[in-house]
Order: structure tokens, then C-alpha cells, then sequence
């Protein structure tokens, strides 16, 4: 390869020697501009809602308090914050994937449940195989279950170009009846009052965490996919494709990525995600299927998503904060006259507040390379 | 029989109600997922206000009100502040449900709902006459006045979509934004206009919901039938006329599902038969208009 | 045109210029059309004739200069104003909504209304129509949708729909760009038929033919600039071709390149090759040639005649009716895109920030892009950050791509420097076959010159070089041989010795190339 030879440009090569220092800053500087807006739009959202606590209660601060810090008074209720975050965390974990390869799946609660109602029904039809693999096969059969619910709309997106929203939209609705139906007919115990599942074998039960009496390992292998989503992202050739494919999926067929059959991929592993997280939920909490098990964890990862900026590890922080939120209600209502509700109100606030700076940001950006 | 018919007109109405609602903005090219939001707070300020007021006019009133106030939201956030119509469409839901049940907590003291001891009947149409049209009569005869508004705003629909200059901007907007514009047309007036209406459709739809039989509110009460309105506007080709017949397909599937609780077919799989049907539909117009400009392909190539 | 009515012009320009940003679309334009003409206005692509349009018919509003209709200053704030004045236009990207018939589409915004204007009165708006497509000798139906119709017939439909609003001055922006060839003639008619019944036309072009076939007098525009008005009577084809094309811009030196005698068997050879568009027009017909090591084959002609589609079939991106591709004698013909890439075919597209980058990825993973494993980037199964970013400013350095480090975005870089990242890529993988596409469009003179040595010297390494350009003075710089794509056809191939601006020009526009020896 002959290049030319100026000696303008070989002095300029060490300018891009970075030290340890400068990487530093600029890791800041970047993190900084990336999470600016949606710390506003969590600040005035929290603004708001307690200017509401303030009109409604009489102790706002306790109110407050409770909310937050209500989540860290005692380790049972450090383990119920790990549990409900772990739903979350997956979750949004695969619609990072999704949105990432440019697909917005937005059928996560639908996988959850088929997830969740496959992985009670294996273990429920297994009682006699030991702990470790009935766990293992319960959570991939919740997994697989998730995935191939996934499929669907991304094989439909990628041969017939069916818009995605949609059909996830409606799958939503799908997998919950028919869950439903599978919990109210095959799977009901008939003992319980209400659609449940029977109780599943003891042995599935998801080990404890050691200390914290209502955590079990489900929110570690939660955990775990932080790391690994974000390295699978961000520092494999695979993570490279789909995210090319997800920014610009005519550059990425022109430089050779298989981009259809990355946006089928990222589907599947957010459906197994979503799945997986059903699985744990069932392993590890409930011990059973119940319909109506979840408070719109398919809705709420989504906005932690977004709210997170499609980042892995911002996932980990704004699920957490959610599952703090979502708990936190609960204490807030059993110590003051705040009722629980008031989460889910400003839930609602956040997304609409988010979604505005999510999307003016992306204008600027196309204007920007419109006019370069 | 008769009950049947009349029981599946009423399961009709509100998922009709939503189907147009959602028709309006998906023609100005805006997926309408905050028709369930607009529903379910229309649903709970008609009993709240009902109860307050003793008056069915004004709880009415209010109920459009606030389905209005709910698509304003909307389509300010969406279309003055760019936000991305699905995130904000499950936003509007969201905080609907919020607010919804926040109030019940904080100011009726019960999470479980508002069950006024006596709310003013929606008023209804009884005639004996009505039973003497063959097949509907029997069904029309005692259902709410929504239930023939709603009857009646499907070729008022049709005509505001079809016949009036709004309706032509409104469609020229969602088809093809540039040309639209080039035809001088306020793209954004015309969108926010088509929010609007969905607005009150889906107002109506929720009072429909709470006034007309229950008398009550419930969280969540709306379960859904903003998007099966959504689904039905989607399978019947987001014309009125489709619209109207999915609905009413949807509707008896309904009224026919809780009637099979302890039949042979599964009242769940019946419920789920409209979202199949949504996603069968797209899916074979798209699959359709491939295999056309495929077949046209090859008659080009041999030709 | 006798001089009366060149004094007083229905339409006068003088001094307009208008820049975007940096970028100067328009320098200095002065025309003066006179009433009941049918005035062309030509220039090469990028000479300033969409803008100059575009600042009529109100969309932009010119940075100096003064714009005068029937003799009074004007003000084009908008197209509605545009419309005010009796300015309509008919663009290149019609403006027209499918499912709508064509007298729907005639009045959409300003339909005859009844009952009080609530209701549109369709019996009087079809009518209207009728007559409007009557007095026009247009064979439509009012009452056809639109999406039935051809492309001919759906400008048409534009024309009468910018005639509606009682314009005088009706202006044709390269309306012919996308018709067929009988359907060009029946255009050229329908012209002739506005200008009977007193309408003024303005034409914008680059085919010498229609101009010839068509205009009153020709106005020609170069570099944002006007150039001359001439009466078209008694003017030759390739006197206008000289007016428009100018004299060459910038002179790459190729000294460096041997003969193509000295070289081997063909890179790539392509036969017969066929492909249709989405509605089975055919866009590539039976296009044949082959390129040896080391040889530059430029493809002329006007855009949107196949060069594109030439360029996404041999890279994979387009499947193709009938005909073969073969690298060095293997047929690729069925291959993927990532799979040509494998064995050596590198594409630099026409558009970077369609096909060429992902502008909100960083110029590392721009620079890397599917190609980790191969770029030796991949240490056990996981990207090194570090061997990126060593890769990446390598890179930088040697194509001198400035304003970047590793982690910056692409998209915020100059449109040169975004080029050299796609050329970095593309190159640095010592490719066999190159195809690239407007090389230097949209980029500042240092950086197109760096540009054609690269390419000049990839193809000194034996590489073999399909370059496509619509600028005439670039193909003829670098290449070795010529050939001149029209309608999906390569109607001939010359040796560069033998080409001349001239003699290409009049081959682009569908012209006899023995005009000029």
C-alpha cells in the first residue's frame, strides 16, 4: 500500500498516543454528555413527585425517605430490592440487544411469561431429576420459550418488512392469554384459590444468597449478564456487526454484515432473556405460575432501557433504581398516608419526560449529518 | 339468541370506539398505543364526576374532557416536542394507570375502586318498535346512547376521513408528509387535529365502559381493549368499514368467549383470536404486495 | 428572442448567491427569462441548478441578489408565495400521494367545497380536473389512482397540478431524468403544447438532445455561476457541451501507470449482466466489459442511467436477472456481499453516509467494520481495544484523516475526511477489485487530490478499478479506458487517449459520437 510520505502527518501519529490520564477524562467527559438528560429527567420527575407528596402528605421527607432508603433498613428488604431488580435488569438487558441491531421489541412481557410458564411447567413435569439439572433445564427451556416467541416478529420484520412494534405489541397480549389459559386448565392447582400452577418440586427452588435471606442466586446470574452484554456489545466482532446493523443497516450489508439474519439474532436473545428472567422468577420466588405475576416488568424494562441509553451498565444503575422505586412504594405506604400508586404516576411522568430528550437528541444528530 | 346479539354489541362498542380512535391517527401515520391511557381516564373521571355531580350530562362531558386532555399530552409531547410516539403512547398509559389508581387511594381511600351507592343511569334507548327490526332490533333495544353514536359515527367517519378537506389533508399527511406539504398543507395542525379526535373517541369509549352498564371504575379496567380497538383498526385495513366489521368480530368473540367459559374451545384462545388475526393481516398485505411486484417483475423480464 | 422582450423579462435574476455554510452552492447567477419561452437551463451536476430552482420556487432563500417577476422586485418567502407570483414547479422527487386518484391529487389543499365548505363537492373537483387535463391534451383520467400510473403520466399529473394554480412561469426540474425514452418525446410535446398556449417555461437539464429538441434559448450555469444565454437556434451540441463543461477543473497526473498491454488476464470480467428495479424496470441491461490488473475503467454518464445498480450488483448488494461476475475466473455472480469482501472486492459507495459509514459509530469501528478477524484485531474471541486503537491511528496517519482520533464520531468530521476514512477501509485491505463511486463528491479540492492518488495507486498495485463519476474532467483524469452508461446500457467504450469531454458528453446524452473527430 503506497501512502504519501508528508512529514506534516508522521509527526501528527503521537497525537493519538493517549495516556492513562486522558482516557480517564475522556471516559468522564463522554459519560457525563450521555447521562446528562436523563438525570434531568429522573430530577424532575422526583421534583415533581414530591411536590405531590408534599400536597398529600403530611410528612413528606418521611415519605421520602422511605421510598429510597426504606430499601436498605434491613437485609430481607436489601434481598427483595436484588429480587425485583433482577426481572429488570434482564429484560432491558436483551431490549438493549434489540434496539441496538435496530429492532424495537417491545413484546419483553410476553416472553417473560411464556419464559416463565415453560420453566414451571418442565420443572412441574420433571420432579424426580436432581437440583442442579432441573434448574438448568427449566431456565433453558424458559429461555428457549422466550426466544422463539421473539422469532417471530423478527422473521416477520426481516422476509415481509411487518413492522415490529405491532405484531410484539400484539404477541403481548397473545402470551398472556395463553398462558393464562395454560394456568386455568393443564398446569392449575387445584387446591389454590385463583390461577396458579401447582407448587413446583422443592429442589428447583433457586438457592440463597448467604446473608441475604429473600435473595437468591437468580439476581447473581442476573448480575452476571451486566459484564457480559456489555463485552458481548461492545468488544466482540459480533457486537460490532449488530450494532452497525442497528445504526445504519444499509452501511452494514455494504461492508458485508449479515444484517437480517443479526436482527433474527438480536431478537432471539432478547426473547431468551426476557425468558430467562420469567424462569427465575418462577425458580426463585414464586415457586409456581401465576397469572398476573407481573406489575408490567416488560413495560418498566423498557423505560429502564431507555432511561439507561441503551447501555449495558447504565442498565444495571437504572433498574436498580426502579426496583428501588417499586419497592420503596410499598414501605412508603405502610409508614406514611403516600399511597404506592404514587410510583406508577410518576413511572408514567418519566417515560413522557424521557422520550422527549431521547428524541431531540437524535434530530440534532441527523440535522447535524445532514448538513455535513 | 337475542342476548347474545346484545351482549356482543355491547362488547362491540368500546373496542369500535377505540378501532376509530385509533384509524384517525394511524391514517395521519401515528400509531395510536395511548388509546388504552385516553380509555381508562375517561372510564374513571365519568364515575368520579358522576358521583360528584349526580349529573350524567356533565360526567359525560368530563369523560370527553379528559380523553381530550390525554390526547393533548400526547400529541404535544409527540408531535411539538418530537418525542417518539410509541415510548409516549406507553407513557400516556402508564400514567393513566398511575394517576387513575392514585386517586382512588388518596382520595376515594379505597385501591380497589370507586363504587358510587347510586350514579345516574346513561340514558337508553327502549322502544318497542326496536324489536320489531328482524336480527338487530332485539339487540339495539335498551343499549346507551353511545352504543348508537358509535353506530352512527362510523359513516360520520367515513365521510370526515373520505369527503372533507381535512380528511384528504389528514390522508395526505400520513401517506406521503412532502407531498402534503407541497400541497400547502400544516402537517403537524393536521396530525395534532387527528390526535384530537382520537381523543374523544376514546373518551367516549371509556365512558361507554364505566357508565353504561357498570356504574363503577376498577383499575385497569380498560384491560386492554384500547389495543384490541388498535388491533382491530389494523386488521380491518384502517378504514371504517373494516374497522366496524373486526370490532364487531372482536366483539362477538368476546361476548361468545364468556359465554364458552365451560364450553370445549378455551375462553382464552377466543380472546386471543383478534391479536392472531391483527398480526395474519399485516403480515399477508405485506406478503401480498411482494408477490405482486414479484409476479409484475417477471412478466417485465420475459417480456 | 428579439430584444424587447429580453428588456423586459417575466423573470429577472441578478447577482443571486447562496452558500450553506461553508459551501458555496451559487456564486453569482444573472437570467432573465422573457414571457412565453421555453428557456433550458444546463449545467453539469453540482453547478448550483437545483438550488437556483429551489430559491425560486421558495423552498431557499438567497443570500444576496435580487429576484424580480414582470418587473417588480420580489420576495420567494415560501412556496406558497412561489405559488402567489405564478410560479409553479414540478421537481424531480414528485410530490403526489399514491392512493389518491389524479383529480384528488390536482386539488389536494384546495378541493372545491359545498355544504358550507364542510364537505368536499368531488363531482366539481373531477370535473375541473377533466377539463384542466382536457385543455392540456393529456391522455389521464380523472378518476385513476395514482399509484396505477407510470412515471410519465404521474408528471403529468405534477404539471397540471402546478398549472392549476394558474401558474405562468411553470419550472421542469431535470424532468426527464426519470422517463423512458418515448416517454421523454411525449414530454417534449406536452412542452410545446404549454408554450402554444403561453405559459413560460423553464427547463433544467443536463441532456443536450432535449435541449436542442425543445428550448427557445439556453441559459448554462457552471460552478454556481452563469455562464451565457444563447439562442438555441443555430447553436450545436457541442458547443453547449464546451459552455457546460468548461475547461477541466483539476488535472490528476497518472504518469506512474504502465501501459495496459504489459498486464494479464482480466481482474473481473462481467457479462451480460441484467437487473430490474421493484416495479421490473429494467435498470441494468446486458452490461458487459472486463478490467485488467492495475487498469482504471471509468464509467461516464448522467446519474440514474444504471451506475449505481452497476455498483451494487458487482458488490453483492443487488440481485441480478441474468448475467455472470467473475473474479479472476471464479464466477461470484451468486455471492454475498461479505463473501466478495472475502475474496478481495472493495466498494467506496456514492453516498458515505448511506452505504459508506455509520455516522454515530467511531472512526475505529468505521475503519475496522466486519473486518476484525482479518485486520488481526480479535485476541481470543475478544476485540483488543488496544490493537484498535493502534489499527485505527495508523490509519489515521496514513490517510492523513484529520480532526479524528480512534474514538470520535464519524459523523462529525468534514465530508473529506469522512471519504478518506471509507477510502482507508476499503484500501487497507489491498483489495483486487475496487469499485468506487463519486469518489470526491462533496469534498474540498486537498482531500479530492489525495483521494485520486490513492486511488491511482491502488491500482499501481494491481489492483483493477471500477470508477464511476458523473464528473466528466475526473473520469477522463484517471482512467484508462472510458465506457458511457445510458439507460442501463454501456453504449461504448473509449481508450482514454481517444476521449474528450466533448465526445463523452454527447455519448451521455444519448448523442452520435462521430459529431467530432
Amino acid at each position: 500500500m503506497s501512502t504519501t510520505t508528508d512529514p506534516t502527518t508522521a509527526v501528527a501519529a503521537d497525537a493519538y498516543q493517549e495516556t492513562r490520564g486522558d482516557a480517564l477524562r475522556r471516559r468522564v467527559r463522554e459519560t457525563w454528555s450521555a447521562s446528562r438528560r436523563p438525570l434531568i429527567a429522573v430530577l424532575l420527575t422526583l421534583v415533581f413527585g414530591f411536590l405531590l407528596v408534599v400536597v398529600v402528605s403530611d410528612d413528606p421527607v418521611l415519605a421520602y425517605e422511605q421510598l429510597f432508603l426504606g430499601n436498605f433498613s434491613s437485609p430481607a428488604n436489601i434481598g427483595n430490592l436484588l429480587m425485583r431488580t433482577a426481572p429488570l435488569l434482564l429484560i432491558a438487558t436483551g431490549i438493549v440487544f434489540s434496539f441496538r441491531a435496530g429492532i424495537f421489541n417491545v413484546g419483553a412481557e410476553g416472553q417473560l411469561y411464556v419464559g416463565a410458564i415453560s420453566a414451571a411447567a418442565v420443572a412441574l413435569s420433571l420432579p424426580t431429576l436432581p437440583a442442579v439439572p432441573l434448574i438448568v433445564v427449566s431456565m433453558v427451556a424458559g429461555m428457549a420459550a422466550g426466544a422463539a416467541l421473539a422469532w417471530i416478529p423478527g422473521q416477520l420484520k426481516v422476509r415481509l418488512n411487518v413492522d415490529e412494534v405491532v405484531t410484539t405489541l400484539m404477541l403481548n397480549f397473545i402470551a398472556l392469554l395463553l398462558t393464562s389459559y395454560l394456568v386455568s386448565k393443564p398446569l392449575r392447582d387445584p387446591t389454590a384459590y385463583g390461577a396458579t400452577s401447582r407448587l413446583l418440586p422443592s429442589q428447583s427452588f433457586l438457592p440463597q444468597i448467604p446473608g441475604l435471606p429473600t435473595a437468591n442466586i437468580g439476581f447473581l446470574i442476573a448480575l452476571v449478564m451486566v459484564p457480559v452484554a456489555w463485552l458481548v456489545l461492545f468488544r466482540t466482532p459480533w457486537g460490532a456487526e449488530l450494532r452497525a446493523a442497528g445504526s445504519n443497516l444499509r452501511f452494514a450489508e455494504a461492508v458485508g454484515v449479515r444484517a437480517k439474519s443479526q436482527i433474527i439474532r438480536a431478537m432471539l436473545v432478547s426473547g431468551s432473556l426476557a425468558g430467562l428472567a420469567g424462569s427465575i422468577y418462577v425458580l426463585g420466588i414464586g415457586h409456581r405460575f401465576e397469572q398476573n405475576f407481573s406489575p408490567g416488568f416488560g413495560l418498566i424494562a423498557l423505560t429502564v432501557a431507555l432511561l439507561a441509553r441503551l447501555h449495558p451498565v447504565a442498565v444495571l444503575l437504572t433498574s436498580l433504581f426502579y426496583a428501588a422505586m417499586l419497592n420503596g412504594a410499598a414501605y412508603m405506604q405502610i409508614t406514611t398516608d403516600v399511597p404506592r400508586s404514587l410510583v406508577s404516576l410518576l413511572t408514567g411522568l418519566l417515560v413522557v419526560l424521557m422520550t422527549v430528550e431521547f428524541r431531540r437528541r437524535h434530530r440534532a444528530r441527523v440535522q447535524k449529518e445532514a448538513g455535513a | 339468541m337475542n342476548q347474545f346479539l346484545y351482549a356482543a354489541l355491547l362488547a362491540t362498542t368500546p373496542v369500535l370506539l377505540a378501532a376509530l380512535a385509533a384509524m384517525f391517527t394511524q391514517r395521519a401515520n401515528i400509531l395510536n398505543v395511548a388509546v388504552e391511557g385516553m380509555m381508562l381516564t375517561a372510564a374513571f373521571v365519568a364515575i368520579a364526576v358522576g358521583q360528584a355531580t349526580g349529573s350524567v350530562a356533565v360526567a359525560l362531558v368530563a369523560a370527553l374532557l379528559a380523553g381530550l386532555l390525554m390526547a393533548l399530552v400526547f400529541g404535544v409531547v409527540t408531535l411539538i416536542l418530537h418525542a417518539d410516539p410509541l415510548v409516549a403512547g406507553l407513557g400516556i398509559n402508564l400514567l393513566a394507570a398511575g394517576v387513575t389508581v392514585f386517586l382512588l387511594e388518596r382520595v376515594y381511600r379505597n385501591p380497589g375502586g370507586l363504587r358510587p351507592d347510586s350514579f345516574p343511569d346513561l340514558w337508553r334507548v327502549e322502544a318497542d318498535w326496536l324489536e320489531a327490526i328482524p336480527v338487530v332490533g332485539p339487540a339495539l333495544n335498551g343499549q346507551s346512547v353511545i352504543v348508537y353514536l358509535a353506530i352512527l359515527l362510523v359513516p360520520v367517519s367515513s365521510i370526515v376521513l373520505y369527503r372533507t378537506p381535512l380528511g384528504y389533508a389528514l390522508r395526505a399527511a400520513g401517506e406521503d408528509e412532502a407531498a402534503a406539504r407541497a400541497a400547502g398543507i400544516n402537517v403537524p395542525r393536521v396530525r395534532l387535529t387527528a390526535v384530537l379526535f382520537s381523543g374523544l373517541l376514546g373518551g367516549l369509549a371509556g365512558a361507554q365502559l364505566s357508565m353504561a352498564t357498570l356504574h363503577f371504575f376498577l383499575p385497569d379496567m380498560t384491560s386492554g381493549r384500547g389495543f384490541l380497538g388498535l388491533a382491530a383498526m389494523l386488521f380491518g385495513g384502517a378504514t371504517p368499514g373494516g374497522s366496524v366489521a373486526a370490532s364487531a368480530l372482536f366483539g362477538a368473540a368476546g361476548a361468545a368467549g364468556d359465554r364458552l367459559q365451560s364450553g370445549a374451545i378455551p375462553n382464552q384462545l377466543v380472546l386471543a383470536l383478534p391479536y392472531i388475526a391483527a398480526i395474519v393481516a399485516l403480515s399477508l398485505s405485506k406478503a401480498g404486495v411482494l408477490r405482486r411486484v414479484r409476479a409484475k417483475r417477471k412478466v417485465k423480464a420475459t417480456s | 428572442m428579439d430584444a424587447s422582450t429580453a428588456d423586459h423579462p417575466i423573470l429577472h435574476l441578478q447577482g443571486i448567491r447562496k452558500t450553506f455554510g461553508s459551501k458555496v452552492a451559487i456564486d453569482s447567477i444573472d437570467l432573465a427569462v422573457a414571457a412565453g419561452e421555453v428557456h433550458a437551463i444546463c449545467g453539469e451536476n453540482g453547478a448550483g441548478k437545483s438550488t437556483l430552482m429551489n430559491i425560486l420556487a421558495g423552498i431557499h432563500q438567497p443570500d444576496a441578489g435580487t429576484i424580480s417577476v414582470r418587473n417588480r422586485p420580489v420576495d420567494i418567502a415560501g412556496p406558497a408565495e412561489a405559488a402567489r407570483l405564478g410560479i409553479g414547479m414540478v421537481h424531480q422527487h414528485f410530490t403526489l400521494v399514491p392512493s389518491m386518484t389524479v383529480a384528488e391529487n390536482i386539488f389536494l389543499g384546495r378541493q372545491p367545497r359545498r355544504w358550507r365548505g364542510l364537505v368536499v363537492d368531488r363531482a366539481a373537483m373531477r370535473d375541473a380536473a377533466a377539463e384542466l387535463i382536457s385543455r392540456y391534451g393529456f391522455e389521464l383520467r380523472p378518476d385513476q389512482r395514482v399509484r396505477e400510473l407510470t412515471v410519465g403520466q404521474r408528471q403529468r399529473v405534477e404539471i397540471i397540478k402546478a398549472l392549476a394554480f394558474d401558474a405562468e412561469i411553470l419550472i421542469l426540474d431535470e424532468p426527464t431524468a426519470v422517463l423512458t425514452p418515448a416517454e421523454v418525446d411525449d414530454l417534449m410535446k406536452v412542452i410545446g403544447v404549454l408554450r402554444d398556449r403561453g405559459r413560460t417555461v423553464l427547463f433544467i437539464t443536463h441532456k443536450l438532445r432535449e435541449v436542442k429538441a425543445v428550448a427557445d434559448r439556453v441559459s448554462v450555469i457552471r460552478h454556481g455561476r452563469s455562464v451565457g444565454t444563447r439562442d438555441n437556434a443555430g447553436l450545436s451540441e457541442s458547443e453547449i457541451a464546451d459552455l457546460m463543461v468548461g475547461r477541466a477543473v483539476f488535472l490528476a497526473e497518472r504518469k506512474q501507470v504502465p501501459p495496459r498491454t504489459d498486464r494479464g488476464d482480466d481482474h473481473l470480467t462481467v457479462a451480460g449482466l441484467t437487473s430490474v428495479d421493484a416495479t421490473g424496470r429494467a435498470v441494468l441491461e446486458d452490461v458487459t466489459f472486463g478490467i485488467r490488473p492495475g487498469e482504471v475503467l471509468g464509467i461516464a454518464g448522467v446519474e440514474g442511467n444504471g451506475q449505481t445498480e452497476l455498483a451494487e450488483a458487482l458488490t453483492g448488494l443487488r440481485s441480478v436477472v441474468s448475467g455472470r461476475v467473475a473474479l479472476d475466473g471464479t464466477d461470484i455472480t451468486g455471492w454475498s456481499a461479505g463473501r466478495r469482501r472475502g475474496a478481495g472486492v472493495a466498494f467506496i459507495p456514492e453516498d458515505r453516509l448511506d452505504r459508506g459509514l455509520s455516522p454515530t459509530m467511531s472512526v475505529a469501528e468505521n475503519l475496522a467494520a466486519s473486518n476484525y478477524g482479518r485486520a488481526g484485531l480479535v485476541r481470543r474471541r475478544l476485540i483488543s481495544q488496544a490493537a484498535l486503537r493502534r489499527f485505527a491511528a495508523e490509519q489515521i496517519r496514513r490517510y492523513d484523516i484529520r480532526g479524528a482520533a480512534p474514538e470520535t464520531p464519524v459523523g462529525t468530521l468534514s465530508g473529506g475526511n469522512m471519504q478518506k476514512v471509507v477510502l482507508a477501509r476499503e484500501l487497507a485491505r489491498e483489495p483486487r477489485v475496487l469499485v468506487v463511486s463519486q469518489p470526491t463528491r462533496g469534498v474540498d479540492i486537498g482531500a479530492s487530490e489525495f483521494v485520486h492518488r490513492q486511488i491511482l495507486a491502488a491500482a499501481a498495485q494491481g489492483c483493477a478499478v471500477l470508477l464511476i463519476s458523473s464528473e466528466l474532467s475526473e473520469v477522463l483524469a484517471l482512467s484508462d479506458r472510458i465506457g458511457v452508461m445510458l439507460r442501463g446500457r454501456i453504449v461504448d467504450v473509449l481508450d482514454a487517449a481517444d476521449a474528450t469531454e466533448t465526445r463523452l458528453g454527447l455519448l451521455m446524452s444519448g448523442g452520435r459520437a462521430e459529431v467530432e473527430a
